[in-house]
Formats: structure tokens, sequence, C-alpha cells
């Protein structure tokens, strides 16, 4: 006989009600576990369009999202020319429209693009790229708009013939649209600018020189590194933020279904918590049971919310609709703080609970019980 | 039979005072009593006369409105020191046994080893024995929805002794059972009281079971009156 013998016997006691408590924990483990996860995997997608390309990124400073920079096309050349600059390319992103997609993602990049390089060709030829007012399309955007080589996709208010289809493995480039820089700038009306400059340079160590740079002859550009920019731009941070807060709050129930079942335990068991006071128990010794139980329902809770969290984004993965935009590789930060926040849930749900049977006056209970 | 000022008692208190409700209901009005260790003594008295209330102001459940509890010349001063009479000092058995269902009676007899961390074997031990002195030596793997009364009051006296307490608070202790029960765990009681040494305070109804202790000491109008002297009061 130990404590967690009696720990055990006491959660088992009222099936249905440690159940309730698993669940909500359960719930918040699974809905922050999936949220987090798929929200950091778009963050990650979108970051690693950039990181392929480059160490640095140039972009108009103070812009809340990189659709809205304008990076002169002559800055860019002339960046080119800087001699610890090993390549600049420009990039213009934007958004397209089509019958029934209201947003696909464009890219106006030109030949030597690594996306396109990098990218496997299903139809059509890298080398065409550019030549024409062709367009190419990711696997999956050719799907949902339902053309193949040589045909015309509408996008907006006009339509393109189609000169190629790749396969990436990034959702945003497999959903989306590359047209040549030229032909994008004028689809968006964004004239002799791109919204980056990807730039590698011939040495890691010239970063810092590069980006002083850019600051000094270009006080309208802002130069960061590719990791830097992912922990600084606005809208990361913010889709970053939304995830952490929707899953807090599903912790939050989680939190007071535990609280409830620990109050309704306790609540019903006054007179034996008295008993086992009268039998030599500590108030610690009680709150330790209190919040063993409550450790319990949490540690089967996480348990059983991992399970369900993977579940739930393996079956995401196979959504059409999601395919290459749910990156389910969860991240052993993100499950450590799952996982200590579910804990922390559970003993805080616990709190009230223990207080009050640490409390219990076993005069009065034993009186009036 | 004064001993507020002799040679040190196991028990001890002197003008105890306890009253409830705003003191509406007064239960205690100077109630003094002092008990040399391995007494037996018998509290008897109609109901709310206050007998359960004492025994509580004895192990420190509940605390005087005025008066001092001396267990062995200690007052009670911390929740740390009540933990430690609970523990290893007093032993209560109640009028219904108290036992925590979905544990089999071994389990429940080991709690206050559990509360006080006891070695295993030592407890073990100390359960085998206990257990054959109340005769619950062959049910200790059943659980207590599959014992009688008598047995059910047996284990919650086997646990009541198992940390070896100098004091055994007994609140009607037979008061639930049957003719034939009540007067085996009563005997068995005073049996193991006296084989053990330990000093015992049982509130009952029964004045015949009662005296049969060493003494019987009436609680009447919140006072304590010892009818083996007399019926004096009991200081």
């Amino acid at each position: 006989m130990t404590l967690l013998r009696l720990i055990l016997t006491n959660t088992q006691r009222h099936c249905i009600r440690t159940l309730i408590g698993v669940a909500g924990i359960a719930f918040g483990v699974a809905a922050m576990m999936t949220v987090v996860t798929l929200l950091q995997g778009a963050v990650n997608m979108f970051q690693r369009i950039l990181k392929d390309d480059s160490e640095i990124i140039v972009f108009e400073r103070h812009v809340s999202d990189l659709f809205f920079s304008n990076v002169a096309i002559s800055d860019i050349e002339i960046m080119g020319t800087w001699p610890m600059v090993e390549q600049v390319l420009p990039s213009l992103f934007g958004l397209v429209s089509s019958e029934d997609r209201p947003v696909i993602a464009c890219f106006g990049v030109t030949a030597d693009s690594p996306r396109l390089k990098g990218a496997e060709w299903i139809e059509g030829n890298l080398s065409d790229f550019g030549q024409s007012r062709d367009i190419v399309l990711g696997s999956r955007a050719a799907e949902f708009l339902g053309v193949k080589l040589g045909d015309s996709a509408p996008l907006g208010h006009d339509s393109f013939p189609v000169g190629g289809i790749i396969r990436t493995e990034n959702g945003f480039e497999d959903g989306g649209v590359f047209m040549p820089l030229a032909q994008a700038q004028e689809f968006f009306h964004k004239n002799g600018v791109a919204s980056i400059a990807s730039v590698s340079l011939f040495d890691d160590d010239l970063r810092e020189a590069f980006i002083a740079k850019v600051k000094e002859g270009f006080p309208d550009l802002t130069a960061l590194e590719t990791e830097e920019f992912g922990n600084s731009y606005s809208q990361f941070r913010i889709i970053e933020a939304t995830a952490w807060a929707v899953g807090g709050s599903a912790f939050l129930l989680g939190g007071l279904s535990v609280a409830n079942t620990m109050i309704m335990s306790v609540f019903g068991r006054i007179r034996e918590i008295a008993i086992l006071r009268v039998n030599g128990f500590s108030p610690t010794q009680i709150a330790s049971l209190i919040f063993g139980e409550s450790s319990v329902i949490t540690f089967f809770g996480v348990a059983l919310g991992i399970g369900v969290g993977f579940g739930t984004m393996l079956v995401l993965q196979r959504v059409p609709l999601f395919q290459g935009y749910v990156d389910t590789q969860l991240h052993g930060s993100v499950l450590g703080v799952v996982v200590a926040l579910a804990f922390v849930t559970g003993i805080g749900g616990a709190l009230y609970p223990a207080l009050y049977a640490m409390r219990i006056h076993p005069a009065e209970a034993l009186r009036f019980e | 039979m004064n001993t507020c000022n002799s040679i040190k008692p196991i028990i001890e208190f002197c003008n105890l005072w306890k009253s409830f409700d705003h003191d509406r209901i007064q239960v205690l009005r100077g109630a003094s009593l002092s008990l040399e260790a391995k007494e037996t003594v018998a509290l008897v008295g109609a109901s709310g006369c206050g007998k359960s209330t004492l025994l509580h102001l004895i192990a420190g459940l509940d605390e005087p409105d005025q008066g001092v509890v001396y267990i062995e010349g200690k007052a009670l001063n911390k929740c740390r020191e009540l933990t430690y009479r609970l523990r290893h000092q007093i032993g209560f058995v109640f009028q219904l046994h108290n036992l925590i269902p979905n544990l089999t009676l071994r389990e429940n007899c080991l709690i206050p080893a559990v509360a006080a961390g006891t070695n295993r074997k030592q407890a073990k031990a100390r359960l085998e024995r206990l257990a054959e002195a109340t005769g619950i030596a062959d049910r200790l793997h059943h659980r207590i929805q599959d014992l009688s009364g008598g047995e059910r009051q047996r284990t919650a006296l086997c646990r009541a002794l198992m940390n070896g307490p100098q004091i055994i608070l007994a609140d009607e202790p037979t008061g639930s059972l049957d003719d034939v029960s009540r007067v085996r765990v009563f005997e068995l009681l005073l049996k193991l009281m006296r084989e053990e040494g330990i000093t015992m305070i049982m509130a009952t109804h029964d004045l015949d079971l009662g005296r049969r202790c060493d003494r019987v000491i009436r609680v009447q109008r919140g006072t304590l009156f010892d009818e083996t002297s007399d019926h004096q009061p009991s200081l």
C-alpha cells in the first residue's frame, strides 16, 4: 500500500468523472498540438521558400506584409554589382484568383530562380520559361484549375497559356502560379519593382557588411538574414501568437474540466479526507493526494491528446485541400511546451480543490456528515 | 482524584469549555479529567451531551473555547504537532467504520503506516500481528463491501492500532452493531487495550459495557462526573 495506490484507487472510483477530466486535457493537448504544428508548418513552409533562395532577404522597410513590399529592380541591379554578392534574384509576390479558388499564390520570378530549378518538371521545360507569356503551374494548382500543358489557365481577369507544370514539396509553391517577372509586374501593376531580393554572398562572413551597406545605400530598404527575418516578420509572429492563443484557450477549457473533476472529487469525500487526517495524514499529504490524482488524469490526458493530435494531423494530411500545406513534423520543443502546459494546467486545476481539502476541519466533517 | 497539578498523567484537562453556533449551544462547561496511562474509561451520557466533542478536543481535532488539553504533559500548539499526535499518539475508532471503499482490508489498515512513512517490512509485520489479534487475518485481501459489520469494525480497530498509539479514542465503536457483535467487538477492544497497554476513552450509550472499563465518566450538563467515585465531578 502506497500513496500512489491510494491515488489510483481514487481516480478509478468515479470512472466517468475521471474520463471527463482526461478528455478535457486530451482536448487541450490535441488542439494545441494540431493548431501550433499546422500554423508553424505553414510559417516554416513560407520561410523555406525564402531560405531556398538565399542567405539574405532585402525588402521594403516598414511594410506589414511582403505582398506590399516594393524593391526597385534598379536597386537590385546595383546590389548585384557589389563585389561581395554572388547572386541577387528578384521575386514578386502576388495573389490571383480563379473561379473556384479565391486565393492562389503567384510568384513573379526569373528563369534562374531556384524554385524552378529545384522543382520536378512534370510537363514543359525550364529553358522555355520567360520566352513567352506562358506560365508554369504547381501540380496542385494545375489539378484544381483543371488544366494541362498547352491549355489556357483563367486567372483574375485574364487567361494565360500553361507552359509547364512542376511538382515541389512546398504547398504554397505546389498550389501556386509562376509567372515571368516582367509579366507579373505588368499583371500586378508593379512595373520596375519586385517584392524582395534574395541575395547570396560569396562569403558568409560578409553578411553583416552587406546588411550595413544596404542600410547606408538604401534607407528605404531592409536587409535581414533569412533566420532573422523569420523571427522578426510580423505576419509570422501574429500567426504563431494566434496558434498559441488558440491552443492556450483549449488548455483553459481542459484546466477547467480538471478543476471541476477534482472539486467534485473532493466535495464527494470530505468525510473520507477527514478520516485520512485523523489517521495521521498531514495537510501536505492530503494535498499530494489531490495533486497526484490530477497528475494521473493529466498523464492519461496527455497520452490520449498526443494520440488524437497525431491522428488529426495524419487525417488532415490526407485531405486533398490541405495536401502540401500540412506539415505534420512535430517539433520536440512544441511537444515539450504542450506537455509542460498540460501538467501546469492539470496542477493549476487541482490547486483550489487541494487547498480546500487541506483546510477540511476533521471535527466538523465528522460531526456533520 | 484531582490530578491537575500532581504527577504527569497521559491525558489531562482542566475547566474545558466548548460551545457551538456562536455560544448558543453550550456543550462543555468546565469539564476536567485526568487519566493515567493504560487506564480504560467509558464516557457515558445522553445523545448530544458532548461525548464526541470531548473526544475531538482530546485528539486536537477541535479547539476548546477555554482550557487546554495536555497529552503526556504537552499542549497542542501547531498543525504539525496535531499531525504527530494523530500519527503516533492517538488512534480513533468511530461508530461507523469509516473505511475507504475500493481498498482491501489490508490497504485500509495500512493507511496510518503510509501517513507515517513506516518501513514496509515493519508495517507488514505489525499488520500481520494485529490482523491475527483482531481475527481478520484470513480476510485481509477482501474488500470492505464483502465484510460484516463486526468485521469492518475490527478492521477499523486494526487500523487505529497500526502505528502503535498510546491512546485509543473510541466514539461509540459498538453503536452500529448487533448484540452479539457488540459484545465481541467490545471484548476484543478491551483485551487489546490491556495487552498493548493502551489508554482508552470510549464514548458509549451502553452502561453495561462501560462498567467493564476501569472507570465510568458521565457527561452531564457539560461537566464530567466520575461514576466510579460516588458521582463526584471527575476533577
